[in-house]
C-alpha cells in the first residue's frame, strides 16, 4: 500500500525565500493495489504537487510517505532508488515526456538499463511491451517530434511498464489526446490496474474520465482534501458546495 | 491520429548537426575557413617558403622571393603569417576551453542545484560580469610573465562569465521539462541526467559561445600582444602587429607586414561567428521539431 500521511509541501519564492505558498496542506490518503484512486480539483489546487511528492521528485515540507510499511520520506536518494521500481509516474504532456534528441527506441531503453536487462534479452522484453501498449516497432527510430502524442504516450507506457511498478502517479496522462488515442490509453490502463493489480493515482480535473476509471475520488481545494468517497456517490450525490459546482459543470 | 512527419529528414537532422550543413551555406564557410586555417598553421614548416627566424634585407616590398616582403629584420613576413597562426589559434583555442568549461560548469551546477549554490554562483558571476574585461587582463598579463601560456590563463578565466549566464538560463527551462522528471523517476543520478539529457539539450548554446569565446580570446590576444604584453617568444599575428607598429612599419606605409595578419585575425574570428550562424530552412525546421 502507498500512504501520504499528513503530507504539506510550501514553496518559497522571492528574495531570500520570504513569499511562502502552501501548496498542498496536511494531506492524507492510501492507495492499495489494484485500486484506482482519481484526485480531482481545478487547476493550481495542489493535484500535480501531490502527485510528485508520492513518487518523491518533490520532498514533502512535512508529513511522511509509506511505501509497502517502509517509510520512504527521509530516505536518501541513493537507498530510494530501488524503491523507485515500485512507483512511477506519468506527465501530462506528450510533447515534453521524453527527451526530443533521443530516438522512441532510446528513451525506452533507459528503462531497460536503468533495470539492468542484458542486451540479448532487451528485444524480446521490447516486442512484449510493444504488443500490450500497441506501439508499432517500426517507429521506434523515429523522435519524439516525429509521431504523435498518442505514439509518444504509448512509449511512455512501455518504459514505465518495463518497471513492472505496483503504483502508478497518473497526472492528467490523456488530456492532450485526442478523444479515440484516449479512450485506448484508459482501457489499456484500467486493464493494467485490474489484472495486474497496479495502484494507480489519477490525477485529473475531466470528471467524466473520472467516474469511467476510478474506483474512489478525493477532492482537492486549495492545497487540501475536502471530500472523498466511492466515485458513484461523489458523483452523484457530493456533500460539499465546491464539488456539487463542479459536478454541476460536467 | 495526428500526422507523423518525414523520418528520415529529421532523423538526419537530429543524429548530427554536420549532416545539415547542406542547409546552412554560411556555417559552411565557416567550417570550410576554419578547416583551410588550421591545415596551413599546422603544416606551416612544409607551406613556408622561408624559415621565419631567418634574417636578410629589411624592408623589402614583395615579390615572388618573398611573397608578403620582409620586416625590419629582413624576416620573411608570409612565413611568419603562417607560423604565427598557430600561437593564435592554440591561445583563442585553450582560452575558449577553459572559458566554457567554466562557463558550462557553473552554469549548469548552478541551474540544475539551484539553491544556496545557485545565489552564490551566479553572484559571482554578476561581480566578474561587472569588472571590465580588457583593462584588467592589461594588469594581469602586465604583472605575470609575458608568456603564451600566461594569456591563454588570463583570457580563458575572464571570458567565462557570459557562458555561464546563457547557460544558467537554459538549464532552468530545460530541468522544467517533464522528460528530466520522468528520467529521475526512473532512478537515474543527476550526474546521468546532467550529461545524457542536460547537456544535450544545451549543446547548440555551448556550440555558438565557444564559437564565440575561441574569437574573443583571439581578439584579446591580438590586443594584449598589440599592447606588448604578449609572448616575445612565440609571434602570434597580434605580435606581428605589434612589431610593425613598434618597428616603423605603420610609419613607412608597409602595409604587407602590419595588413596580412589583421585580416587573418579577422577572417579567423568571421569564420568561428559563421559557425554559429543559423540558417533560414535550418531554423524553420528546428521550428517544426
Amino acid at each position: 500500500m502507498l500512504e501520504l500521511i499528513g503530507v504539506s509541501k510550501t514553496f518559497h519564492t522571492g528574495f531570500m525565500g520570504r513569499n511562502r505558498k502552501v501548496a498542498v496542506d496536511g494531506v492524507s490518503l492510501q492507495l492499495k493495489e489494484g485500486e484506482i484512486l482519481g484526485l480531482v480539483g481545478e487547476s493550481g489546487c495542489g493535484k500535480s504537487t501531490l502527485g510528485r511528492m508520492a513518487v518523491r521528485l518533490l520532498r514533502p515540507s512535512s508529513g511522511r510517505i509509506v511505501l509497502d510499511g517502509k517509510d520512504v520520506t527521509g530516505l536518501p536518494e541513493r537507498q530510494f532508488r530501488e524503491y523507485r521500481r515500485r512507483i512511477q509516474i506519468i506527465f501530462q504532456h506528450p510533447e515534453s515526456a521524453l527527451d526530443p534528441h533521443f530516438t522512441l527506441m532510446d528513451s525506452i531503453r533507459e528503462s531497460f538499463n536503468r533495470l539492468g536487462i542484458p542486451k540479448s534479452e532487451q528485444q524480446a522484453v521490447l516486442e512484449r511491451l510493444a504488443d500490450e501498449v500497441s506501439l508499432p516497432l517500426d517507429i521506434l527510430d523515429r523522435y519524439p517530434g516525429q509521431v504523435s502524442g498518442g505514439e509518444i504516450q504509448r512509449a511512455v507506457l512501455t518504459r514505465v511498464f518495463a518497471f513492472k511498478p505496483r503504483y502508478l502517479i497518473l497526472d492528467e496522462p490523456t488530456s492532450m489526446l485526442d478523444v479515440s488515442v484516449q479512450a485506448h490509453i484508459l482501457q489499456l490502463l484500467r486493464k493494467k490496474a485490474r489484472e495486474d493489480r497496479v495502484g494507480m493515482l489519477f490525477i485529473s480535473h475531466d470528471l467524466e474520465v473520472v467516474r469511467a476509471m476510478c474506483d474512489r475520488v478525493m477532492v482537492m481545494k486549495e492545497g487540501r482534501i475536502v471530500e472523498e468517497g466511492p466515485v458513484e456517490k461523489i458523483m452523484s450525490a457530493p456533500d460539499t458546495p465546491y464539488m456539487q459546482v463542479l459536478v454541476r459543470n460536467v | 491520429m495526428e500526422p507523423s512527419l518525414p523520418g528520415n529528414i529529421f532523423k538526419r537532422i537530429n543524429d548530427t548537426g554536420i549532416k545539415s550543413l547542406a542547409l546552412n551555406p554560411l556555417r559552411t564557410l565557416g567550417i570550410f575557413l576554419l578547416a583551410t586555417l588550421v591545415l596551413v598553421a599546422v603544416f606551416a614548416p612544409w607551406l613556408a617558403p622561408h624559415d621565419p627566424e631567418q634574417t636578410g634585407i629589411p624592408y623589402r616590398s614583395p615579390s615572388a622571393e618573398h611573397l608578403l616582403g620582409t620586416n625590419d629584420l629582413g624576416q620573411d613576413v608570409f612565413s611568419e603569417l603562417l607560423y604565427a597562426g598557430r600561437v593564435s589559434l592554440v591561445v583563442g583555442f585553450l582560452s575558449g576551453i577553459i572559458s566554457i568549461v567554466i562557463g558550462v560548469a557553473v552554469g549548469v551546477f548552478a541551474g540544475y542545484f539551484r539553491g544556496w549554490a545557485e545565489e552564490l554562483l551566479m553572484g559571482t558571476t554578476d561581480v566578474f560580469l561587472l569588472i571590465p574585461g580588457l583593462p584588467l587582463m592589461i594588469i594581469l598579463a602586465a604583472y605575470l610573465n609575458p608568456s603564451m601560456w600566461n594569456i591563454i590563463l588570463v583570457v580563458g578565466l575572464l571570458w567565462w562569465c557570459s557562458t555561464a549566464r546563457l547557460v544558467h538560463s537554459r538549464v532552468l527551462q530545460v530541468r522544467e521539462m517533464q522528460f528530466i522528471e520522468s528520467t529521475r523517476a526512473l532512478g537515474y543520478s543527476d550526474l546521468y541526467i546532467i550529461l545524457k539529457h542536460v547537456l544535450v539539450n544545451t549543446k547548440d548554446i555551448i556550440y555558438a559561445k565557444f564559437s564565440l569565446a575561441v574569437a574573443s580570446a583571439m581578439l584579446s590576444e591580438a590586443s594584449l600582444s598589440f599592447l606588448g604584453l604578449g609572448d616575445p617568444l612565440n609571434i602570434s599575428w597580434g605580435e606581428m602587429i605589434h612589431f610593425a607598429f613598434s618597428r616603423g612599419g605603420f610609419a613607412n606605409d608597409m602595409w604587407w607586414w602590419y595588413l596580412p595578419p589583421g585580416l587573418m585575425i579577422c577572417i579567423t574570428v568571421l569564420a568561428f561567428i559563421m559557425l554559429t550562424m543559423e540558417g533560414k530552412k535550418d531554423s524553420k525546421i528546428l521550428e517544426m521539431i
